[in-house]
């Protein structure tokens, strides 16, 4: 136990830190794109309140074009604008590129999603009350899905940090790369199965801390 | 609650900033895997640009370099993606096959060679069913591949990116009937240079017909089942391997050729930088 | 005052046209309790829609104090909405919210002072009885109270009228009773024109002065409240009436 603390304790710390780091940055940058891109594709909706039927039909296309790209492939397809926005394409850092790109379109799915829960009177009520569509964008809707959208947040946090095991391909290490290259390739299960542990707790982690925050937000349930 | 979440956002931020922090030392690219990531390294071994730890050999490890005197980074990544990572990378150590891919196969700075560990373990080898080892079409095939013309027609057509192991003179038997002999290869090079050796073996009265495969699976098992007579495209280590997974029973008959590992420029261009 | 011309509504759908309402016309003068009585699905519903603009007219018109609603657009059709205070069946109340922000959500839609709102928003949880109520979430208010709330935020902006969609439809009977007086005693102090929808005969005997009968997309009967209860012409107005008698 202490040999392998000695032999691999600084890999999987780097590790962890390099999961966390390449899960939580494309996460942030990810709502950053996403959640406009949901606000559209729910107020652009026929019935909407900025309803316009081909401007959602094509922009809903775009969306679900970029969903179905293999995430190595857009790896490698994007890198000239990795380069362009991290001055590399390897490394970490730059991996946050690609991870922020293929996790938008999920994100503006899942706020999409979470908006389409608001019961349809609230939005009446503003409007009758001479709200305009920003404001009922930003003082209705996006209000009355918090809850929802920290659960989403929940759910798409995880998600990344599971794409974030392809990174390797790009030198972005992480955990699952640790896993994968060291463990699985190199048959050292010891290895393996603490870095499969340490996934399990940093998925928990990330599950409980959002589930809190959700529950404690929501106003419905006091 | 608003509290909780500028917190989180200033973590993050931060995290970005910490990641920004560049280096200076060289970077060079070597394939992930446990195969080829140990044989780049030993190239660079080879090269005096770093040292191993004793033992560690063909398997080894960014983790297992002992002395690192021009404080080289090594990066790890998926070897095809290698040449398309260059201009982030001082140097890759790149596999021929992946290089020629890319069309930088000329700009190669250096290679194995063929007396090296690594050319002598991965070359590759012509195999057939156990028993079918002194077939004469086989014989044939073998000798003509290892003859001077041949291999030197190999050293000449392919840049450095396919080597040959050496010449060897074999006795090519004599072939009263024509007889046909069905081998399975890799696109390339390997069903290329059947090709060449094609017209050569119809004058020795062996019919070869090629059969190209774009896996690394069936044409073991193919072979195994009698569908072709030999294959073309893999070395011992993973004849080895897939014998022990799959329960085959191949063997080879003779090294061929080798797919040298090589040093590619990418931000710098010479390897001038690591002469002490 | 509220002017109906010949108002229609047509839908379309995937199944064809359907005519919610169909050259309906009536003028409900200021402060009156106008009740629109019918069954469900007779296009009571359709016309609070077309009264609060949620839904343009077909043919005909709504005036507002002489000034057509349909034709109005962007910032005038806004502030014609900030004159009208709607209460719905649902309350729709903003559940992530206070009480207190609820009610002062109509008054921050435009500039607004900070002191000023806090103040009106007091003042209207005084007049609907909620004053202690201010800091709780509408998840936990019972629904008589929600529709409390419901009323205060549609009387935040000075409105001239109230429209009420079914608001004691999902009450009991007292708190029908304490919801209903309330209306009275907004009517009567704050001079507000308040125009009910609903299917309860009771409401509109209790507290609506003028009341139309839609039957069928059709007004079938409108006038005095107490003249049409003793002498009701149309055979749907009967049928309620003795309905309710039997």
């Amino acid at each position: 136990m202490q040999a392998f603390i000695e032999e691999y304790g600084l890999l999987l710390l780097g590790g962890v830190g390099e999961t966390l780091f390449m899960t939580l940055v494309p996460t942030l940058f990810a709502y950053v794109l996403g959640l406009p891109m949901g606000v559209l594709l729910t107020i652009t909706k026929p019935g909407g309140i900025a309803a316009a039927p081909r401007f959602n039909a094509v922009f809903g296309w775009l969306v679900n074009i970029l969903r179905s790209l293999p995430f190595m492939i857009l790896m490698i397809f994007i890198i000239p604008l990795t380069r362009f926005i991290a001055g590399t394409s390897i490394g970490a850092t730059a991996a946050c590129v690609p991870l922020t790109i293929a996790a938008a379109p999920f994100v503006a799915r899942m706020v999409e999603q979470s908006l389409e829960e608001i019961d349809r009177g609230t939005v009446e009520a503003a409007r009758c009350m001479g709200a305009t569509n920003w404001q009922i964008v930003t003082r209705v809707l996006l209000v009355e899905s918090v809850p929802s959208l920290l659960r989403g947040l929940s759910i798409s946090t995880i998600t990344i940090l599971g794409y974030t095991a392809i990174t390797g391909a790009v030198g972005a290490g992480g955990l699952g790369n640790i896993a994968f290259r060291f463990g699985y390739q190199r048959y050292q299960k010891d290895l393996m199965y603490v870095t499969v542990v340490l996934l399990i707790l940093l998925v928990c982690l990330i599950q409980g801390v959002f589930n809190l925050i959700a529950r404690r937000a929501d106003k419905r349930s006091r | 609650m608003k509290k909780l979440l500028s917190l989180a956002l200033v973590l993050v931020l931060a995290l970005s900033l910490a990641a920004c922090g560049g280096s200076a030392s060289y970077k060079i690219g070597i394939p992930n895997d446990a195969t080829n990531g140990g044989r780049a390294l030993m190239l660079l071994q080879d090269l005096g640009i770093l040292t191993l730890t004793e033992g560690a050999g063909l398997s080894a490890t960014e983790n297992d370099i002992a002395e690192n005197p021009y404080n080289v980074e090594i990066v790890p990544l998926e070897a095809a993606n290698l040449p398309i990572s260059l201009p982030d990378l001082d140097f890759a150590v790149i596999n021929g096959n992946y290089a020629s891919g890319a069309g930088i196969g000329d700009q190669v700075l250096v290679t194995e060679d063929a007396e090296s560990v690594a050319a002598q373990t991965y070359g590759n080898v012509l195999c057939v069913k156990e028993g079918n080892e002194n077939s004469p079409a086989v014989q044939a095939l073998l000798a003509v591949l290892m003859s001077e013309e041949v291999q030197n027609w190999i050293a000449d057509s392919y840049n450095g990116v396919v080597m040959p192991m050496g010449a060897q003179d074999l006795e090519i038997p004599e072939i009263a009937e024509p007889v046909s002999l069905n081998v399975g290869a890799s696109p390339s090079p390997h069903a290329e240079i059947l090709e060449y050796v094609q017209p050569i073996l119809a004058e020795h009265n062996v019919e070869l017909t090629i059969t190209e495969f774009d896996d690394y699976v069936m044409p073991n098992t193919s072979l195994e089942d009698g569908s072709i007579d030999a294959n073309y495209f893999q070395h011992q280590p993973y004849l080895d391997d897939f014998n022990a997974e799959n329960g085959t029973h191949i063997v080879s008959v003779g090294t061929i050729h080798y797919e040298p590992m090589g040093v590619y420029p990418g931000k710098s261009d010479s390897l001038d930088v690591f002469s002490k | 005052m509220i002017e109906i011309e010949h108002l229609s509504k047509v839908f379309q759908d995937k199944n064809g046209r359907v005519v919610a309402l169909e050259d309906v016309s009536t003028t409900i003068r200021d402060g009156d309790i106008f009740g629109i009585i019918g069954m469900s699905g007779a296009g009571k519903s359709t016309l609070l829609r077309c009264l609060c603009l949620l839904e343009t007219p077909t043919e005909g018109r709504i005036l507002l104090d002489g000034k057509d609603l349909s034709a109005l657009r962007g910032e005038e059709l806004r502030a014609a909405r900030r004159r009208m205070g709607v209460v719905f069946q649902g309350y729709n109340l903003l559940m992530q919210k206070t009480v207190a922000e609820n009610v002062a959500f109509p008054l921050k839609l435009d500039k607004y002072d900070k002191a000023a709102v806090a103040a009106r928003v007091t003042e209207l949880l005084e007049l609907v009885g909620l004053a202690d109520k201010a800091q709780s979430y509408p998840s936990q208010l019972s629904g008589g109270q929600k529709q409390r709330v419901a009323l205060a935020r549609a009387l935040a902006s000075n409105p001239g009228v109230l429209l009420c969609d079914e608001p004691t439809s999902a009450l009991d009977p007292l708190t029908t009773q304490s919801v209903l007086e309330l209306l009275q005693s907004i009517n009567k102090k704050l001079g507000v024109t308040i125009v009910i929808i609903t299917h309860e005969l009771s409401v509109v005997q209790r507290i609506c002065n003028r009341m139309v009968v839609i039957d069928e997309s059709h007004f079938v009967e409108q006038g005095d409240t107490a003249a049409i209860f003793e002498n009701p012409q149309s055979s749907i107005a009967r049928l309620l009436l003795g309905k309710k008698e039997g």
